[in-house]
């Protein structure tokens, strides 16, 4: 079978609740896993403030024939004036769902993070570099963050494209 | 056979034998007639597609190789824009790569291909003049509505 990966947010404490499959996040100033206009219009990050961290594995739904493996994570290597985007890749250990060792969302600034925009298609991040072939096991975590300062435009954020990949054998 | 993947491949074995392969299945990299291989080909499965055919000569004591990697839209889209194959051979601790992508180019030796960052750029870039393009005429339409 050709493997069926689906994103998942993780939320509440240690991020252990897992979400059903999304197909798109919000940087908000809430722990949940809706997306749409009206979470972000309920739930906005103040400027100067952060939003939640957003924490994210991949789901293998569908087993692979063989093996599924070397997660990378990019962006387009440029963001919106005073608007950081923070990553932290490898995050816990994958496994059976809903992985572990993951740490609770907060507004809190990450620690031990990167900037996402230093990720790109010429230096892209691990999200996860091991080997799964089971189905409903999960990635390590990927953490990301939105840090407006306080001299950022209010308003939509700017989309900025991020993407990943990983290996089917 | 499962139609998910875009190729379906065959092994020409040494004594000139062919076996097709279902890449989709588990046990299609069975140890011994990977052994036996002198060949790989993948041949797209529709074949008034762009993929390209690509057949690799497999060195003597070499193992065939196979992948394929979806390039995911995490932000704004949340979508696969393409999956890219690899097919190749591997021997003393190297692996040598062809990829295939779905507007026909290939690339070789290296298992980062520029082709992926810029067919997947390309691919995004579109979508979001698309969707810019969609709302501005979704906002036009709007402006020209009679006031009631």
């Amino acid at each position: 079978m050709v493997a069926s990966l689906s994103l998942r947010v993780y939320t509440g404490t240690n991020a252990a609740t897992e979400s059903a499959a999304v197909t798109g996040i919000d940087f908000i100033s809430a722990d949940n896993a809706t997306n749409s206009s009206g979470n972000r219009t309920s739930n906005p990050v103040t400027v100067g403030t952060n939003s939640f961290s957003k924490h994210l594995r991949l789901k293998i739904d569908t087993a692979p024939a063989n093996a599924v493996t070397n997660f990378k994570f990019w962006t387009d290597g440029t963001g919106q004036s005073n608007v950081a985007l923070r990553a932290k890749l490898s995050q816990g250990t994958g496994g059976a769902t809903p992985g572990t060792g993951g740490t609770t969302p907060s507004a809190t600034a990450l620690s031990g993070d990167a900037d996402a925009y230093t990720y790109t298609s010429g230096a892209k991040g691990t999200w996860d570099s091991a080997s799964y072939s089971t189905q409903n096991h999960v990635t390590k975590e990927m953490q990301l963050q939105l840090q407006p300062n306080a001299s950022a435009t209010p308003g939509n954020w700017t989309q900025e494209t991020l993407n990943y990949s990983y290996d089917e054998t | 056979m499962s139609d998910a993947f875009a190729y379906w491949a065959e092994l020409t074995q040494a004594d000139g034998s062919l076996v097709q392969l279902d890449l989709e299945e588990h046990g299609w990299a069975e140890p011994e007639r990977l052994a036996q291989a002198r060949a790989f080909t993948i041949v797209p499965k529709d074949t008034n597609s762009r993929w390209p055919f690509i057949r690799v000569h497999v060195p003597e004591g070499a193992k065939p190789i196979f992948k394929s990697r979806p390039i995911m839209n995490l932000k704004p889209f949340g979508v696969e824009l393409f999956r890219a194959y690899a097919v190749g051979w591997f021997k003393d601790g190297e692996s040598h790569w062809t990829w295939a992508f779905p507007n026909g180019s290939i690339e070789t030796e290296t298992d980062n291909p520029t082709i992926a960052d810029l067919l997947a750029k390309s691919i995004t870039d579109k979508m979001m003049a698309d969707a810019l393009a969609a709302q501005e005429a979704a906002k036009a339409a709007e402006q020209e509505e009679p006031n009631g």
